[in-house]
C-alpha cells in the first residue's frame, strides 16, 4: 500500500483539491488495489442510493430516530469504536 | 435522451427494452458519475459513454440479473480508461510502491448478486459508530464536517470511520455471498 492509496476515500467523497485529485487519478491508473477499491465503493454507493431512493421517508425517519434529537448520546462519544 | 441506438449489436433485444431498464437507473448512475468527475459536464459525458457501451453489449447482459451492478462496472472501466488517457506524466511514485495492472483487469462479478436489502442487513452487522457515519454520509449526504459536528468527532475521524465502515460492509456482504447458493452460479 502506497501513500496514494489513502486518498481513495477522500477522492470519492470529494475531499481533495484539484491538484490532489489529479495526482490520485495518476495513482489510480497504476494501482490495482485502488482500482478494486474504487469499484467496491462505487457499488456500495449505488446500493446505498437504491436503498434511499426506494424508501427515502422510512430511511430518514429511521436515521432521525437513531441520530436525531437535541442531545444524542452519539454527540458525546469521543472514544474509538471497538 | 441519453441513449443513441447502436443498431446492429443489439439484435435480439429491443432498444425499448434496454431504454426502459436504463431509464430507471439513470439517477443512480448520474449520482455516481458526479462523484467521480465532480462536474456535471464530465459526469454527463461519462454517463453517456456508459450507456452507449452498455447498449453495444446489451446482447451479453443476462436478462433478470443485476443491471445496476452491471452498468456500474461499465462506468468504472470507462472512468479508469479516462484517467489513463488523461494521465499526467511523470508519476510521483516509484515503481516499487505501486502495483502495476493490465488495462483489462476485471473486477470480480460478485456485486451482481447483491441488493439494497443486503446492504440494509449488512449495516445491522457492523458496529454503531461505523454504521452511523456511513448512513449520515451515504444516505443523508452530509459532508464530513457536519457529520463531525453531529457526532462530536473530528472530520479526520469521520474519514477514518467511513473507510472502515466500507471495509466492514464489504466483508459482511461477501460473507452473505458465500452463504448464498445462488451466488455460486
Amino acid at each position: 500500500m502506497s501513500p496514494g492509496c489513502e486518498q481513495l476515500g477522500p477522492f470519492f467523497d470529494n475531499r481533495l483539491s484539484d491538484k490532489e485529485r489529479a495526482a490520485f487519478r495518476d495513482h489510480l491508473v497504476a494501482c490495482h488495489r485502488c482500482q478494486s477499491g474504487l469499484h467496491e465503493i462505487m457499488q456500495l454507493a449505488e446500493l446505498a442510493l437504491e436503498l434511499v431512493l426506494r424508501a427515502p421517508l422510512a430511511m430518514l425517519e429511521s436515521m432521525h430516530g437513531r441520530h436525531g434529537g437535541e442531545a444524542p448520546e452519539l454527540s458525546r462519544r469521543t472514544s474509538r469504536p471497538v | 435522451m441519453y441513449v443513441y441506438y447502436a443498431g446492429h449489436e443489439a439484435e435480439e433485444r429491443s432498444f425499448d427494452e434496454f431504454s426502459a431498464l436504463v431509464q430507471t437507473l439513470v439517477p443512480y448512475l448520474r449520482a455516481i458519475a458526479l462523484r467521480l468527475c465532480r462536474n456535471h459536464a464530465d459526469a454527463d459525458d461519462l454517463l453517456q459513454d456508459t450507456l452507449e457501451r452498455a447498449l453495444r453489449r446489451w446482447d451479453r447482459f443476462e436478462k433478470g440479473s443485476n443491471a445496476r451492478a452491471w452498468l456500474t462496472t461499465i462506468m468504472y472501466h470507462l472512468f479508469i480508461d479516462r484517467c489513463r488517457k488523461q494521465g499526467r506524466a511523470p508519476r510521483m511514485e516509484t515503481i516499487s510502491t505501486i502495483q502495476l495492472v493490465q488495462p483489462s483487469s476485471e473486477p470480480p462479478p460478485v456485486w451482481i448478486f447483491l441488493t439494497a436489502g443486503d446492504l440494509k442487513a449488512a449495516l445491522l452487522e457492523i458496529s454503531a459508530p461505523y454504521r452511523e457515519v456511513f448512513e449520515l454520509h451515504e444516505f443523508a449526504r452530509l459532508p464530513y464536517e457536519k457529520i463531525a459536528g453531529r457526532l462530536g468527532i473530528s472530520p479526520n475521524t469521520v474519514g477514518t470511520r467511513l473507510h472502515r465502515a466500507r471495509r466492514k460492509l464489504r466483508a459482511v456482504l461477501m460473507k452473505f455471498i458465500s452463504h448464498d447458493p445462488e451466488a455460486g452460479r
